[in-house]
């Protein structure tokens, strides 16, 4: 089975050659790829490699943020207001908030299923919520109710495909008629209905909004 | 014509009390259908007594989909109160094939009630070290367009014979559907439009399992 080099940031306990070897704190050392990502998807390691993130992340990956900040020379960054989708699988991210980093390659892979996966921002924090009179009235027309949860579009990952294309599309549209992106997107949503996979809100840290 | 009807579960003498309760209560505001899986006739509702109805009705519940002819199907457990009118989800049916809220227990609470193994297994299968977990106890969705999903849901379901959720994640990963998210307001204790009070179905229940 093909390994990849990884760094550990907690104890670990790795299996080599079939004996039991300790792993601390800023050990680099080579796993197997499932024990990477599982490893991954805790935060327990880093992969700090260009070469062997895209050995556990699938090709065509790329960034698209209004600030070069994120790239650590792994995955690709398009500096962009708006997403564009220079590569087949794009994370729209706006450094104004807080992206658990660690979970970015699982987020890409996951697009395999999905065409959109973004945070819920606020389980608290409803379309009835945000917006003017204005936003919130265009907004119910469209979605019938507003007692629905916003979504966090600082941290969106999309994959190109015809709904994802015509999402953006009627995004920027919807943007315009109103003040709130907020409710902007839940109104493109709706009326693109691509296949959304929503994640929960610890995945970006409020605090930094 | 598209059909709707609201559809049950509720074994054990506790359920069946609060299913009726609930029925009751959905009536207030709907005329549609209705439809109790159960293990005995309910009055003069549309009874289908399912045999073998799994650890906590659940196989059952994962039944209903093969058991309810509606179009669209109105889930509801049987502790739950419907406290107004349920009109905008029958709009958001016209669009999307299966609403429901996210849980009460997510983060650090992310699936705590199911086993270890189970959760691991979940996460790795599922490819999502940290998903939003669903509330089941309430959702909305077209026949059809969920019928691989359930036939997934079940097929997960049996691996472990336990809670669902967990399952649902699984079989929402294999079979991908248009989902609409609600908010809390559709499921939680204080629901403004669908109050869950949780755990009032389970007393006194004696089922047989699968």
């Amino acid at each position: 089975m093909a390994k990849v080099w990884v760094r550990a940031k907690t104890v670990l306990n790795d299996f080599d050659a079939g004996k039991l070897i300790t792993r601390h704190p800023g050990d680099w050392f080579k796993t197997g790829k499932q024990q990477a990502r599982n490893w991954l998807a805790n935060g327990q390691i880093e992969i700090i490699n260009p070469e062997t993130i895209r050995m556990v992340m699938p090709p065509s990956c790329g960034i698209v943020s209004p600030v070069n900040t994120i790239s650590n020379g792994a995955i690709p960054v398009i500096v962009s207001d708006y997403p564009v989708f220079e590569y087949d699988r794009i994370l729209f991210y706006n450094p104004s908030i807080f992206l658990k980093k660690e979970f970015i390659p699982a987020a890409f892979k996951l697009l395999d299923n999905w065409e959109v996966i973004v945070p819920i921002a606020d389980y608290n924090r409803l379309a009835c919520d945000v917006g003017t009179e204005e936003d919130r009235s265009r907004t119910k027309e469209i979605i019938h109710d507003l007692r629905v949860p916003v979504y966090e579009t600082r941290a969106m990952f999309l994959r190109k495909a015809i709904a994802t294309e015509e999402l953006l599309e009627v995004w920027k549209e919807e943007r315009s008629l109103g003040e709130s992106e907020e409710l902007a997107f839940l109104r493109a949503l709706y009326r693109v209905k691509p296949y959304i996979l929503a994640l929960p809100s610890l995945w970006v840290d409020s605090e930094r909004r | 014509m598209t059909t709707t009807g609201a559809v049950y579960v509720a074994y054990g003498e506790s359920a069946r009390e609060e299913a009726l309760e609930s029925i009751a209560s959905f009536r207030r505001f709907h005329d549609l259908p209705v439809l109790v899986l159960s293990d005995r006739q309910l009055g003069n509702l549309a009874t289908v007594t399912f045999q073998k109805p799994g650890f906590g009705a659940r196989w059952a519940k994962l039944n209903i989909n093969m058991v309810a002819n509606f179009d669209r199907i109105l889930y509801f457990d049987a502790d739950t109160r419907i406290k107004a009118s349920l009109e905008p989800v029958l709009e958001i049916l016209n669009d999307f094939d299966l609403l429901l809220s996210p849980s009460s227990q997510q983060d650090q609470m992310l699936l705590h009630h199911i086993g270890e193994e189970e959760r691991q297994n979940t996460l790795w299968e599922i490819g999502n070290p940290k998903p939003v977990q669903l509330q089941a106890g309430v959702m909305f969705f077209n026949r059809l367009a969920c019928f691989d999903l359930f036939h997934y849901w079940r097929l997960e379901w049996l691996k472990y014979k336990s809670q669902d959720q967990a399952a649902l994640l699984r079989a929402l990963y294999q079979s991908p559907v248009k989902v609409w998210l609600l908010s809390q307001a559709f499921n939680h204790r204080h629901g403004e439009v669908i109050e869950h009070l949780f755990g009032r179905a389970r007393r006194k229940v004696n089922i047989k399992c699968l």
